[in-house]
């Protein structure tokens, strides 16, 4: 990674037009074992054969429908209730939190009550328990960390040997009912107030100790994100992941950011050849105000790129949408109109299809193939008469809540299997900028100003919203900075930026990018504003260098060279421009990235050099 | 038996080498601020936990205490 600068604004505004001229005419187109023992070996990988077998081969295969809710903070009648609602629904299996807190009070005193009655409760409906073992016990944390009181529950305890004590307590206690364990439910910063190897720790030890305690246990482990591509990556190949036997998955709230993570996730890195046999994938739950129709949606995702369960909030579960799914079997998936996908099913009663769009739409299925006029004649017919007055098929109007539809008139249409990245990217409906050289962001570009690089649908983020302004006559995003005390949650210092799916997704740094930022100078002197990047990089979001930009009123164009870039729409971002640090704000004009083609060498850096205003 | 022993020792070595050469686990990550300046612009002139406790409160809402950051900073520096 370098950072370095150069002042070409005029050439790439120049490239910019010429980018957007070309794309928009191009858019117009040991020793031997004994008998019985190789036999019980013969059997075991049998199993594990069939337990490990990829989703894909055995297409066609619902999930397991699971309820994500506290059954021990539930009365009896409630309970009851709950589970009864849930049995209806087609729920056969619930996950919830083993609280640490209410098993184990005080240290060493052990209450399962609320918890053993909840099993059983759910037992009794043939439904499974999986526990999620946290919260954090408030008197395990350690009083020097200084965690809020009520904060403590997502800390980590001081000492492992505490958590492998109510680990062993609680697989004993129900290794005769619960086969399926967790560790904490989301490793992540709202989840989790500890360092990574906090973390592993945790994991690890959980998983070596239930091992030896129950041989039938599954641990799972959950991600740190939602849908979280790179993360899980990551997390897959280090040997906790490897550890684990079921990776677990979050859905985000909005479903159109499902399809894609799922497709380079369950094809790319779980599906790729050098990881098989595959990883059972589990949907643990949905990030907080994903809707009910998002859930089922979310579930018939996890259904197509074949995730062996998917748990839902209880609250979602309902047996409105699950009922019309029972004893369907998937087979193939199409695109009928941008942002529309359509999942065809067989079932009892012939088949089915189910559509959903993110927003209102009316999709027509295609005409029907009229029989041709050498047929009519070959079956003695006179042809006028043979071929139908073509009449336009009634059209079928779906939105975010899915939908099933008669899949006759569609079936032309059903590709087998699951859709692929390219698939998936195809189907948005909107340009595929794999090929070009360059994406950018051009406030002062009346057509395209987002071309292939977002800012907008960002501005909501923590630190993000930047203002649209004019600065010597030029359209400009800006920081809105504070240093206020009062004032530091309306702090806004980052400019955050999504490149294009189709443009860069998740390629594992193979890419090497330049970003060229221009921005007006510091009006306040020098060394009174600066910017970095902070990026989705292979080891997670890091920083690059500290840029100071250089005095005056000038226009400054700063280069920097990204050789590790990961993006994956982590948190909903790629990168962002921070230029906390300075005692000015930011404007920004511009923003470029450009794949770097390895054949031409990098241009060296320079020092930064004003171009004219204006 | 000494080739056997060889044979052992390899794939130990080999094993560790994968261990290590393996990425990090995503399990609970925090932007990584190890690399800047304590006390500088990069880090708004704070010290690199102080930093990070901003920034985590900017992005999620939540303020880490002192020690919690300094533990973190401590493993990224660790890390680096």
């Amino acid at each position: 990674m370098a950072l370095g600068a150069g002042g070409e604004a005029h050439r790439r505004g120049a490239d910019r037009q010429h980018v957007a001229v070309a794309f928009r005419q191009r858019r117009s187109r040991g020793a031997k074992p004994s008998g019985a023992a190789r036999l019980r070996l013969f059997l075991g990988c049998l199993l594990l054969a069939v337990a490990c077998q990829p989703r894909e081969a055995l297409a066609g295969i619902r999930p397991v429908l699971g309820a994500n809710i506290d059954l021990a903070a539930l009365s009896g009648a409630q309970r009851a209730a709950a589970l009864d609602r849930l049995a209806a629904a087609g729920v056969t299996s619930v996950r919830m939190e083993l609280d640490w807190n209410r098993v184990e009070p005080k240290p060493g005193e052990f209450v399962w009550g609320a918890f053993d009655a909840a099993v059983s409760d759910a037992r009794a409906r043939k439904i499974a328990v999986v526990l999620v073992l946290g919260p954090c016990a408030s008197w395990a944390v350690n009083p020097s960390w200084q965690v809020p009181a009520d904060q403590k529950p997502r800390s980590v305890p001081k000492s492992v040997e505490l958590w492998r004590r109510y680990v062993k307590a609680s697989v004993l206690h129900f290794r005769d009912r619960v086969h399926c364990w967790q560790v904490r439910e989301q490793p992540n910063a709202r989840n989790l107030r500890g360092t990574r190897s906090d973390y592993l720790s945790l994991l690890d030890s959980a998983t070596r100790l239930i091992r030896s305690l129950d041989p039938k246990a599954i641990m799972i482990a959950p991600e740190a994100g939602f849908l979280d591509v790179g993360g899980i990556d990551r997390f897959a190949a280090s040997p906790s992941g490897r550890a684990a036997d079921v990776i677990g998955v979050y859905l985000p709230a909005d479903p159109s950011r499902m399809t894609l993570p799922w497709a380079v996730l369950s094809q790319e890195v779980l599906g790729s050849p050098e990881a098989s046999p595959r990883k059972p994938v589990w949907v643990l739950g949905a990030q907080e105000g994903a809707s009910a129709d998002a859930c089922a949606i979310g579930y018939l995702l996890a259904w197509v790129f074949g995730a062996d369960r998917c748990y839902l909030p209880a609250d979602a579960v309902n047996a409105e949408w699950t009922r019309p799914l029972r004893d369907l079997a998937y087979e193939g998936y199409t695109s009928p109109a941008p942002g529309a996908w359509m999942l065809f099913f067989a079932g009892p009663s012939g088949p089915a299809a189910i559509a959903w769009s993110a927003t209102a739409t009316a999709i027509a299925p295609p005409a029907p193939a009229l029989p041709t006029v050498e047929g009519a004649a070959a079956a003695g017919e006179d042809a006028a008469v043979a071929l139908p007055a073509s009449s336009p098929a009634p059209s079928v109007a779906i939105g975010p809540r899915f939908t099933v539809i008669p899949a006759a008139e569609w079936q032309t249409l059903m590709r087998p299997g699951a859709p692929t990245r390219s698939d998936v990217l195809a189907a948005r409906g909107t340009a595929d900028l794999a090929n070009l050289p360059m994406v950018y962001l051009d406030c002062s570009m009346a057509e395209h100003p987002e071309f292939g690089l977002y800012n907008r649908a960002l501005r909501s983020l923590g630190g993000g919203a930047c203002l649209e302004e004019e600065r010597q006559g030029r359209s400009c995003l800006r920081t809105c900075m504070t240093y206020r005390q009062e004032e530091m949650a309306q702090d806004s210092p980052w400019l955050y930026f999504d490149v294009d799916d189709s443009w860069l997704y998740f390629d594992r740094g193979n890419t090497k990018l330049v970003v060229t930022i221009e921005c007006e100078g510091s009006y306040l002197g020098a060394e009174k504003l600066g910017l970095n990047l902070v990026y989705d990089s292979t080891t997670g979001y890091r920083f690059t260098r500290w840029q100071w930009v250089g005095p005056g009123y000038d226009w400054r164009s700063y280069r920097v060279v990204l050789d590790d870039v990961n993006f994956s729409n982590r948190d909903g971002w790629d990168f962002r421009i921070n230029a906390k640090g300075s005692v000015q704000d930011l404007w920004v004009s511009a923003v470029t990235i450009e794949k770097v083609v390895e054949a031409e060498p990098l241009p060296a850096p320079e020092a930064a050099a004003p171009v004219p205003a204006g | 038996m000494s080739g056997k022993w060889w044979v052992l020792v390899v794939i130990v070595l080999l094993g560790t080498m994968i261990a290590l050469a393996t990425p990090p686990a995503s399990a609970a990550e925090y932007t990584n601020v190890a690399g800047l300046q304590p006390w500088s612009a990069e880090s708004d002139y704070m010290s690199l936990p102080g930093y990070l406790r901003w920034m985590t409160f900017k992005e999620q809402g939540i303020w880490l205490s002192v020690p919690e950051a300094k533990r973190i900073v401590a493993e990224q520096i660790a890390n680096m």
